[in-house]
């Protein structure tokens, strides 16, 4: 996976999505590619750099136990952010529910570099 | 947007089945494994491999031209052979292959094979290769994936950990009947709901073991059955196949809208409805699937797969048969053969020789498996 930290920005305090618009239909396609509009079929030339809001609801979560590679346990969330975009990454909250809202932060995981993980909007540092 | 069926004007029959028991990896060449299935398919049909026109073998995991190399050890023929690759759906691609070579006339004999095992020094796939970057830094696997289905499915519908986890306790039971099946062991709701836990609600028996082996069918047209002589009473009618990639549906859940389209693609070429479905054989690599599939397919309505199962509507002898070979859950998926295994268990099925499996006045079936991509791919057979 080349570049991850392309696709998000620090603004002010909020952690914003790097995503596509297509300038054809409209939609929002995350995670940015230059091939082709999933939602359309326009060319990438008809894709545009889009900024967007991580904030959402939790679609759905897991918590994972087993993984040949990564320190487990481990949560994983799909947030459908408030551009209608489903967004999946790593999840830190002590008791989540589908339908709560959820926002992007950055964490130092395992001595790595800054990964961006959802959290709960209450909790997000301001 | 369903296209002419063509196997309504031409028909193609399944006249051979043959499988190598689906298990754990061990130094069994995957040419030994393809063979055996091979052969039993032409045994079981009675007819010898220089009739076979055309052969496509699905399988992703042991590289370019496996298929050829095994074909070789038939000794002379006239085959036309083609590797098929299509991810989980890989053999239910070559069952489409043969299917249509038979049903447009280009061959009177086709033979659909998968095989497969995990070798060392496989590739990356093409997802990985695409290189589009993901925020997941490796996190989300498959199980990971369908771990989130089911914690969204009990949240939307009310289901339990518990009624999930009977998916299980019912195709292990029915894989227990299968001698070709992986796991062949009886499970309790216990059993199955005992660690190790995997991801969210699933435990170790409501994945798929992915291991090893391989299935066959043979595929014949009207005029083979004459020339050949095959005994008609044995030969097993395709009605219909349908194959579809995932579209952008931001607003649907995808693998269950992709799962609705090819399904009632397929029943509509078939001119059927998801009540004539007497036996299915379906894509359980995780329990949750199967409960989200029997909706998507219309067998019941959204929210009352998990009751629906409980009451024994999906058992053999109940309403559908789901997944009377064991499905992936018990029976196996080693990749390349699952989907023409499907093929071999509707069609013992529907010959009523499935021993004591055997659904009762089992008429028509349906073959259901997903890939990554994603794709899916049905077929519908009827006696």
């Amino acid at each position: 996976m080349s570049d991850r930290e392309d696709l998000w920005i620090e603004k002010g305090s909020e952690i914003f999505l790097r995503g596509v618009r297509c300038t054809n239909c409209g939609s929002i396609l995350f995670p940015p590619q230059p091939y082709g509009c999933e939602a359309c079929g326009a060319d990438g030339g008809s894709l545009e750099d889009f900024e967007f809001s991580s904030q959402g609801t939790l679609h759905s979560f897991t918590t994972v136990y087993v993984h040949p590679k990564i320190e487990t346990p481990y949560q994983v969330a799909e947030v459908r952010t408030e551009a209608r975009q489903y967004v999946r990454a790593r999840l830190d909250h002590p008791d989540p529910k589908v339908g709560e809202a959820v926002i992007g932060c950055l964490q130092i995981i395992d001595d790595d570099d800054a990964q961006f993980v959802f959290v709960p909007t209450s909790q997000a540092g301001g | 947007m369903a296209a002419k069926n063509i196997l309504n004007d031409r028909p193609a029959y399944v006249v051979g089945i043959g499988l190598h028991r689906y298990q754990h990896a061990t130094e069994t060449s995957y040419v030994t494994l393809g063979l055996t299935a091979v052969r039993a398919a032409l045994a079981d049909a009675a007819v010898d491999w220089p009739s076979v026109e055309t052969a496509y073998v699905g399988n992703a995991r042991i590289g370019m031209a496996a298929g050829s190399t095994m074909l070789r050890y038939l000794g002379p023929s006239d085959v036309a052979v083609a590797q098929v690759e299509n991810a989980s759906a890989s053999g239910s691609t070559a069952f489409r292959q043969s299917v249509h070579d038979v049903a447009s006339g280009v061959a009177d004999v086709s033979i659909a094979i998968g095989v497969d095992k995990p070798v060392a020094g496989a590739g990356r796939g093409g997802p990985i290769n695409a290189n589009v970057p993901t925020l997941d830094h490796g996190l989300i696997v498959p199980f990971s994936h369908f771990a989130m289905l089911a914690e969204r499915y009990m949240a939307d519908t009310g289901a339990t950990v518990e009624q999930i986890a009977k998916v299980a306790v019912k195709n292990h039971g029915n894989g227990a009947r299968n001698p070709f099946a992986q796991r062949q062991k009886v499970r309790t709701l216990e059993d199955v709901l005992a660690p190790p836990q995997i991801s969210g609600a699933l435990t170790r028996l409501q994945c798929t073991p992915v291991g090893e082996g391989a299935a066959a069918v043979i595929v014949a047209s009207e005029d083979a059955l004459k020339k050949l002589g095959i005994d008609r009473d044995r030969a097993i009618r395709v009605a219909a196949s349908a194959s579809r990639l995932q579209e952008f549906t931001p607003d649907e859940n995808a693998d269950a809208a992709l799962t609705r389209k090819t399904t009632f693609e397929a029943l509509e070429a078939a001119s059927m409805s998801p009540r004539d479905l007497d036996i299915i054989e379906l894509h359980d690599a995780f329990s949750i699937e199967e409960l989200l599939y029997a909706e998507a397919m219309g067998l019941c309505g959204t929210g009352e797969a998990a009751a629906r199962l409980e009451r024994g509507e999906y058992d053999i002898g109940g309403k559908h048969a789901i997944s009377p070979s064991g499905g992936l859950l018990a029976m196996g998926h080693p990749i390349g053969p699952t989907g023409v295994g499907q093929v071999c268990e509707i069609v013992r099925q529907l010959r009523n020789e499935a021993g004591d499996r055997q659904h009762p006045q089992a008429k028509v079936g349906l073959a259901h498996m997903v890939g990554v991509g994603a794709v899916c791919v049905v077929h519908v057979l009827k006696r």
